[in-house]
């Protein structure tokens, strides 16, 4: 029996400084599967944040950095659609002038996955005999949706959650007006979409929404805690973390 | 060529020569579409095939309110746009009046010779007639013949022909279109095929029903600056349409 | 980081409160947005969009020869063709044409180029009537508002707007009601359409194999004034020409569905040049005016040549999560949404439509969306870059001081992990007082006010990641990552 392959936690910035909780479900998970884990503790983060904003110099170098810290892991998982596009999408071609480091960016991008992505497409589960009692909704974010293709793997996860019921809101797929430095420099706009998103989730009666991004999230739960709606606002990673051994 | 229209041309052929190292030939580039395969559906379209083509335009045309109706002979067509004509309201004028294209359907129609509209004027826009533009402005109804008609999508291909304008079908207040059902292609590449070959590049228009707008808060409305109503008449009857002298499209063995 | 009030936010905001634009918006996009993508999803062959792109692209690299074609094409038809290098050319053009023909009234297609270039103002000095025939442009026009939106101008104004409007400039009885509205609309300009010495309209798509231009629309007012006038002339954007007539088609079929989910508008028309020989109308005279104004300088950028093949349908504005809550004034530019927000900087200058650039938060829709493959987001954050730094083949100056430094040092900080984390524990040490009985940050001034006027914040947690890792997680765990290195080079 060949052993499992050991899975090297990349986790995104804003969960290891705000939602550190996400980062400990995620090896709650992975532990009750028996998956050997690492984490290279000097990661910080994989330069989405300057990228967005135009500044590839500081991006580069981020990107640089992330290749030397991960690419002698055997797979690199990410509880964020994201960042997993950044390192995919925008890597090799940030690099695309060296060529040397344009290849170990490749290397890595083939095997840098999202969460979900991860256990239902490269282990082949769905069913993680996890628990989490509750009506959810689930958010689509962008980059995992669209970029990634990443829509029906979150899915069928949290359909096999015991407990858990799933209800779709309207354009669950609209973008929540998080895009990173927008939400800070243009506010208004930001919440108008946000505040839409927080209506079509209240609209489907649930309790929960559920998402794979934590920026999303973060979005979401400021500004439902400030109007003052009570709705749990959870990543994919904490309803799949609790359940009998898998 | 002007020096400004060669100064224009180059700025582009530098700006593309930047960015793109290779370019085909012209003709190659213009390759067109082949031809065959349309060109043979349309030879082997049988009749009732052509019938099955007029129920999806009927089906189309519904929701764009284009009226379509089927008249097996001329004088069932010629009853029916008299009766279209009794029951319009002119518009603009308080009286009614036809304009039609001189085109040799329109006129088998001897419209001229029925009774019920002998009080209406009826004008022609023939080459020699010096008034056209003036009767095609008081004309409350204006008459024409489609080229072709295109099955999915409810349209008619108008060409503009000698005594065959284009405000016929698009100043009076109400259109009216006849249609010899072996004109009936399936869909617009069929019909690009046959305009291709056949219009020498005259200036034409598709038309798929009366004109409207949504303009105001979203509200459709007809009877924007076109046509506010437009009725199509599907001649079923391959005799007649022959008998004036309408060549009856490219293939042999239709209806 | 925080923009004080910009005409961008300060349009975005005006949008946002206006009432009858947010419905009108939020009913668009319910229906258009996503219908476009539904037909895209079903359409028998999956590959369509992806082929007319690469076709676009190919037509656009041979962009001098087909022009030229159409221009002998034209020529041959008894047209006349001017190529107008930039706007100012368009504008005397068209301007001297009509002093020659005497020209007192210009009737109008819906034409974004010609408000691009800004010709009805310059007629308008002439002391020439220039009138929209398009009923959402005349109705902005006698507003003296601007069009919202590139399909369905008018969208910002409710019908009680409009009949007060009405009864003011046409002179009828006040009615809100949109067919006594539309058909008074008619009935005015009708006669401005029978009457007018030119029309001037624009052109969706040109076909270089026949020598024609092909024009679109549901009212029939581009093809009365198209017909009617004695002159007629066409403004054309360069990029806006289709090599064969094949492509030509299914261009259009697509534009038809992108605007308004229709198989077909209700009228296309298709023209080379004026009345042949025993027709009783038409124009006399055709002009058609090919207009570059920045487009070659867009062609010649590997980066944002792909930008010229849109034509124009409007389907990203109806699918765009930002365009759908500010509209389209808030672009200050005849192309709005998503197109306009990468087309308007590259015609007028990236900063001063930096707020374009950036203004948006890259969902991706509108790629979904777009019926010839446009990756708008691509260029939008290629736009972003140039902001970034500067780049002088665009004339663009480094966009914001302050932003440059505070990537800098963000660099400065991720790179070395000590240094983040020191970071971290001086703002988590620092927090305390701003955290709320809720547990979150509430309302912050000055840097982080923009999250904050709005939304709560949460605090940094007590324990990273990385230290409960450290302390807990990743105890007892063998070897980690650096370990198993060091084996593998011990080994070889």
């Amino acid at each position: 029996m060949s052993r499992p392959t050991t899975v090297t936690l990349f986790i995104q910035c804003l969960v290891d400084a705000l939602f550190p909780e996400v980062g400990e479900a995620m090896v709650r998970i992975f532990d009750r599967l028996a998956i050997p884990l690492t984490y290279p503790e000097n990661q910080t983060c994989c330069g989405q944040p300057a990228y967005t904003s135009g500044y590839r110099h500081e991006a580069a170098s981020a990107a640089r950095r992330f290749i030397d810290l991960f690419e002698q892991a055997e797979v690199i998982v990410c509880p964020s659609g994201s960042c997993v596009a950044m390192v995919r999408h925008h890597y090799p071609e940030l690099l695309k002038n060296d060529p040397v480091m344009h290849q170990r960016a490749l290397a890595v991008s083939g095997k840098t996955f999202e969460l979900s992505e991860y256990l239902v497409d490269v282990l082949g589960l769905t069913d993680l005999r996890a628990t989490f009692p509750g009506v959810a909704t689930y958010h689509d974010s962008c980059h995992l949706a669209r970029t990634l293709g990443i829509r029906e793997q979150p899915r069928r996860l949290l359909h096999h959650v015991r407990q858990l019921r799933l209800v779709e809101m309207t354009n669950s797929d609209t973008c929540c007006g998080f895009g990173g430095a927008f939400s800070t420099c243009y506010p208004e706009i930001s919440v108008a979409l946000v505040d839409d998103k927080i209506d079509h989730i209240v609209q489907t009666g649930a309790d929960t929404v559920v998402g794979c991004d934590a920026g999303c999230l973060m979005n979401i739960r400021g500004r439902a805690t400030r109007r003052g709606i009570d709705i749990r606002v959870m990543h994919l990673a904490q309803v799949l973390a609790d359940g009998e051994r898998a | 060529m002007t020096p400004e229209h060669t100064a224009f041309l180059n700025r582009i052929r530098a700006a593309v020569a930047g960015v793109t190292t290779e370019r085909l030939p012209l003709e190659a580039l213009l390759a067109p579409a082949d031809d065959g395969p349309p060109l043979a559906a349309l030879a082997h379209r049988t009749r009732n095939q052509r019938m099955e083509l007029l129920l999806q335009l009927i089906a189309h045309a519904a929701p764009l309110n284009l009226q379509v109706s089927t008249c097996a002979t001329l004088p069932e067509a010629a009853g029916r746009i008299a009766a279209i004509t009794l029951a319009s309201e002119p518009e603009f004028f308080g009286q009614k009046a036809l304009i039609l294209h001189e085109h040799p359907l329109l006129q088998a129609l001897a419209l001229d010779t029925l009774t019920e509209l002998k009080d209406i004027p009826q004008h022609w826009t023939s080459p020699a007639n010096p008034r056209v533009r003036a009767q095609t402005l008081a004309a409350s109804i204006g008459v024409t013949v489609a080229d072709w008609g295109i099955a999915e999508s409810a349209t008619i291909v108008q060409l503009t022909r000698p005594g065959r304008p284009r405000s016929t079908s698009l100043v009076p207040s109400i259109h009216i279109a006849l249609l010899p059902l072996s004109r009936l292609v399936a869909d617009l590449a069929e019909a690009f095929t046959l305009v291709r070959r056949e219009s020498e590049h005259a200036s034409m228009v598709l038309i798929s029903g009366p004109s409207k707008t949504a303009d105001i808060e979203g509200c459709m409305v007809l009877g924007a600056h076109g046509p506010r109503a437009m009725h199509l008449f599907v001649l079923t009857n391959a005799a007649d349409a022959a008998a004036s002298g309408f060549p009856v499209a490219s293939c042999s063995q239709c209806c | 980081m925080i923009r004080r009030s910009s005409p961008y936010s300060e349009a975005a905001r005006a949008g946002m409160n206006n009432a009858c634009l947010q419905k009108s918006l939020r009913n668009l996009q319910a229906r258009y947005g996503k219908g476009a993508l539904d037909i895209w999803r079903t359409l028998p062959d999956p590959s369509l969009r992806h082929r007319v792109k690469a076709r676009r692209m190919q037509t656009l690299a041979h962009l001098d020869q087909l022009l030229a074609l159409l221009a002998e094409g034209i020529e041959a038809q008894g047209g006349q063709v001017y190529f107008a290098a930039t706007a100012v050319d368009a504008n005397r053009y068209v301007r001297d044409l009509a002093r020659k023909h005497a020209v007192r009234r210009v009737v109008k297609g819906k034409s974004m180029l010609s408000a691009e270039i800004g010709i009805d103002a310059v007629l308008a000095a002439d002391g020439i009537e220039v009138i929209e025939t398009d009923l959402g442009e005349f109705i902005v026009q006698i507003a003296g508002s601007s069009a919202s939106h590139i399909i369905a101008p008018c969208i910002h104004m409710d019908r009680q707007q409009i009949g007060r409007l009405f009864a003011d400039r046409l002179g009828i009885p006040y009615s809100e009601d949109p067919p006594t509205l539309t058909r008074a609309a008619r009935k005015a300009l009708r006669e401005k359409m029978l009457t007018a010495d030119m029309g001037l309209t624009g052109c969706n798509l040109a076909c270089a194999e026949t020598g024609q231009i092909s024009l679109v629309s549901n009212e029939g007012n581009i093809r009365m004034a198209t017909t009617m006038p004695k002159i007629h002339v066409a403004l054309m954007g360069m990029e806006r020409i289709a090599a064969t007539l094949d492509d030509q088609r299914q261009l259009l079929q697509l534009l038809t569905r992108g605007a308004a989910l229709q198989k077909l508008s209700t009228y296309v028309s298709f023209l080379g040049g004026p009345r042949r020989e025993g027709d009783p109308d038409g124009p006399e005279v055709f002009h058609l005016v090919i207009v570059d104004n920045g487009r070659s300088r867009i062609l010649a950028d590997p980066e944002f040549r792909e930008v010229l093949a849109c034509i124009r349908c409007g389907a990203c504005l109806n699918i765009c999560p930002v365009y759908g809550r500010i509209g389209g004034h808030a672009y200050h530019s005849p192309y709005s949404g998503p197109i306009g927000a990468v087309v308007t900087p590259l015609l007028q200058g990236i900063n001063r439509h930096a707020d374009l650039c950036k203004g948006e938060t890259l969902c991706g829709a509108c790629s979904d969306v777009c019926p010839v493959d446009n990756d708008l987001p691509r260029m939008l954050a290629a736009l972003r870059h140039k902001l970034a730094y500067g780049d002088p083949a665009w004339q663009v100056r480094p966009h914001k001081r302050l932003e440059a430094l505070g990537f800098a040092l963000w660099q400065r900080i991720i790179s070395n992990c000590w240094i983040y984390e020191m970071l971290l524990r001086t703002v988590r040490a620092l927090q305390r007082p701003f955290v709320n009985p809720k547990g979150m940050v509430g309302p912050l001034p000055g840097l982080k006010g923009g999250w904050t006027k709005g939304r709560d914040l949460p605090p940094l947690a007590a324990a990273s990641f990385r230290e409960r890792w450290r302390t807990t997680l990743g105890r007892g765990r063998g070897q980690g990552l650096s370990e198993s290195h060091k084996e593998q080079n011990h080994d070889a």
